[in-house]
């Protein structure tokens, strides 16, 4: 099973192809309607330059299509507000009588440029593109009907098609954010069913103590003689020190709140994503970014050196321009899920003497006891999902940003 | 990657899908909301705006269906369940077709594709890429059809090639929105989850100095009996008094620690709910920890919310004679079926990944029933 985060990032890519597949279907039924209009009323010859503008307008959605990211997204905005241009400036030009009859075809390549999508993993970029889509598709058409001295028709469909692509991605984020909320975490039920054994496996190891101690002493002391010999009080006494050092007598502590404080983390972390923001990674926190928490100074620093590494073969590897990090905790542990929809790699390819993700990444997590996953395959971007135990109760081994720091080092990515 | 063209995204990752069965109520919902503007704005040029009004509740009810075949306590959505839907909203077509033939609509104001559209595109969250195929092609091909029949004589701009395109267009692109977007889902998931590399254990840790509620109570007996073990030890010689105490102290002990011993990992939960268990041979024991996750899961959330009385959820467990064992879950639970769905659902779609012949019925008291497999 997916964790949540990736698979919500599976589904925004899902609806992202969904709208570039029906942009591709808007401009060939351009590239064929609006010559066979054009055959049919006995035009002249249909325009070259306006059949160059859709199929550089396919171009650059084909461009998107295979390698999504912040420059393809802007291309095809630029591609596309130009081959709108052209496109209907050439049709219109001299044949301005085919408004409005005609403009369920010839706004196509307008509504096309509604459906930007998104290169990231989150819905609401791809609301504000299309909206951005939109504007310039509208603007361009505003120009050609005044430059052609015509009636400004802008049609329904790019209308429609904002406000349904709008409502998917829109509708999108609100499920997300139900599931946030209502969904269980499957891992997290898992881990406290475990707790929960753990806790009997206790309970059956103290019976067994209480039995083998505590009972017989009670029962010598009801069936015994009156006087107690040497051996006798030596073993009562050593059952009552045996039941401290296990702990058992304990008066049961009502549960602790994890103590708020360590900010540490949180500031270094801020650091890093400065870095690489400055660096050309554009860098996104998100979840539990506000929970408070203790880790150990170690483990502090491999937090700290596993983002750093994983955000470095971001950049030096995956050609995508922004990054998201999902931070999430749960009563043990803290996990961050490092996502990119960068070309992704195929994980059993990689040679053993690539050091990135094995040393850097699961080295130094798995060294304190925390644990990784990556999902990766080509052209579907990847996940590292790193999980780090967090203290259970506050005590003086808070972790410092200079502690963090020193011992974060320089990554192997 | 035939795996991507023939599973659906609920059958790779039904946990993600758990808003799902609302998405064909919004779909069909926002396609009737469009329509009433269409044929709002052009009033006048419909032959009949009585059947225009007439035709959206089959849509409707056709983003209803699909709806309530896809609850998570629901058999898998299968391709009968899809044609109905889409028979439904070939009933709005023909009924809108009906109050369009013989007026002055340009077709390129015709609703009702984007409501076939809307229907067909709901189906894709539930449907592999091949089913989607399947059920686009009538349904563009009725679309298209039906709007030549309407349209050829009212219409002399366009040619017949071209009213036809116009006419099965929202068709068309719902088809391949939807079977791109399943196609997607599912191809990107499985590749992920194929070539996914790490460990899945994560950290466990039960703090030592907080025990359970039940073994702090062994610890409050046994904190009062180590002073008098120590007392008599240095004493050095037993008292009457003392064989008394004793006596009376080794009968509460081993009552609590012969109940911390036959207790199940349901009786914990029981314990700390209030909930009743029936569970004569242990049996909750032969869970493994996925389905312990799950049903806990579900418990715990039913007995958290207000609308639940606690004392009325009873779970019983029964051995089988082929080696399985058959759970029984009732809770009174006083919301209506939306509501009790919204609140259970996710657990009981956790539930549902890890036992057998898990079914849900509904009614004044719910009632869950599902098997765990022998050999567990």
């Amino acid at each position: 099973m997916l964790p949540r985060a990736v698979a919500a990032g599976v589904t925004v890519a899902a609806v992202a192809r969904g709208a570039w597949a029906i942009a591709a279907v808007c401009l060939v039924i351009a590239l064929i309607g609006a010559p066979e209009l054009y055959a049919r009323g006995g035009y002249t010859a249909f325009p070259v330059v306006s059949v160059l503008a859709v199929v550089a307008m396919l171009a650059a959605l084909v461009a998107l299509v295979i390698r999504p990211s912040l420059l393809t997204i802007v291309l095809y905005l630029v591609v596309g507000s130009a081959g709108v241009y052209l496109f209907l400036h050439g049709v219109l030009d001299g044949h301005t009588s085919l408004l409005p009859s005609a403009l369920v075809l010839i706004n196509r390549p307008e509504v096309a440029l509604v459906l930007v999508g998104t290169a990231g993993h989150r819905p609401m970029p791809a609301v504000f593109w299309g909206i951005g889509g939109f504007l310039a598709g509208a603007g361009v058409t505003v120009l050609v009907c005044a430059q052609l001295a015509i009636p400004i028709e802008l049609g329904n469909a790019p209308a429609l098609a904002l406000a349904n692509y709008c409502a998917a991605f829109l509708g999108l984020s609100l499920i997300q954010r139900a599931q946030r909320t209502r969904v269980p975490d499957y891992l997290q039920l898992r881990d406290q069913a475990r707790q929960i054994e753990i806790a009997r496996g206790i309970e059956n190891r103290s019976v067994a103590l209480l039995h083998d101690t505590v009972l017989n002493d009670l029962a010598l002391i009801i069936n015994g003689p009156e006087q107690l010999d040497g051996r006798m009080t030596a073993r009562m006494l050593a059952d009552v020190q045996t039941m401290s050092d296990s702990n058992i007598l304990a008066e049961v502590p009502t549960a602790e709140v994890l103590d708020a404080g360590d900010a540490a983390l949180r500031n270094l972390v801020m650091a890093i994503v400065s870095d690489f923001q400055w660096r050309g990674l554009n860098v996104e926190v998100t979840g539990d970014t506000g929970a408070e928490f203790r880790m150990a100074p170690e483990v502090v620093a491999a937090a700290a050196g596993a983002l750093r590494a994983s955000l470095e073969n971001i950049l030096a590897h995956s050609g995508a321009e922004s990054a998201e990090i999902i931070v999430s905790l749960s009563n043990t542990a803290a996990t961050w899920t490092v996502n990119d929809s960068g070309k992704g790699f195929d994980i059993s390819a990689i040679g053993a003497d690539r050091l990135g993700l094995r040393s850097s990444v699961f080295g130094r997590v798995e060294s304190v006891g925390g644990t990784v996953k990556v999902w990766s395959a080509p052209g579907n971007g990847t996940s590292v999902l790193f999980s780090l135990p967090i203290m259970l109760a506050p005590s003086g081994s808070e972790a410092t940003l200079d502690d963090a720091h020193a011992k974060a080092g320089p990554t192997d990515a | 990657m035939r795996r991507a063209w023939t599973r659906s995204p609920q059958e790779v990752d039904p946990l993600s899908w758990f808003a799902g069965p609302r998405v064909p109520i919004l779909f069909s919902g926002a396609a009737v909301a469009q329509g009433i503007v269409i044929v709002t704005l052009y009033w006048d040029q419909w032959s009949s705006v009585l059947l225009q009004f007439l035709a959206m509740p089959f849509f409707l009810a056709a983003g209803l269906t699909t709806s309530a075949n896809t609850q998570p306590n629901r058999r898998q959505f299968a391709p009968h369940h899809a044609a109905i839907a889409l028979l439904l909203a070939v009933g709005g077509l023909l009924v809108s077709a009906l109050g369009t033939s013989g007026g002055t609509l340009p077709v390129t104001q015709w609703w009702t594709g984007i409501a076939v559209a809307a229907t067909l595109a709901s189906l894709a969250p539930y449907s592999s890429a091949v089913q989607m195929i399947v059920y686009s092609i009538p349904a563009t091909l009725v679309t298209g059809f039906v709007g030549l029949a309407v349209f050829a004589p009212l219409e002399h701009f366009w040619s017949p090639t071209a009213l036809t395109v116009i006419s099965l267009g929202p068709v068309l692109i719902g088809a391949v929105c939807g079977t791109v977007f399943s196609y997607t889902v599912v191809d990107k998931t499985l590749a992920l989850l194929d070539t996914s590399v790490g460990s899945e254990e994560s950290f466990l840790k039960v703090d030592p100095a907080a025990p359970s509620e039940q073994l702090g109570s062994i610890a409050r007996v046994s904190a009062r009996v180590a002073p008098f073990l120590a007392g008599v030890a240095n004493a050095g010689r037993i008292t009457p008094s003392d064989r008394a105490l004793a006596a009376q102290i080794a009968r509460r002990l081993r009552t609590e620690l012969v109940s911390v011993t036959s207790r199940s990992w349901l009786d914990v939960v029981a314990h700390e709910t209030g909930m009743v268990v029936s569970d004569p041979g242990r049996l909750a024991d032969r869970m493994n920890e996925s389905q312990r996750a799950a049903l806990r899961g579900l418990l715990v959330t039913a007995l958290e919310n207000s609308v639940v009385d606690r004392s009325t959820v009873l779970i019983e467990l029964r051995a089988q004679p082929d080696g399985s064992t058959a759970v029984a879950l009732s809770i009174d639970v006083d919301l209506p079926e939306g509501r009790r769905l919204v609140l259970l659902a996710p657990y009981y779609l956790t539930l549902k990944m890890t036992v057998d012949d898990l079914s849900w019925d509904n009614g004044e008291n719910m009632l869950v029933r599902f098997r765990i497999p022998p050999g567990q």
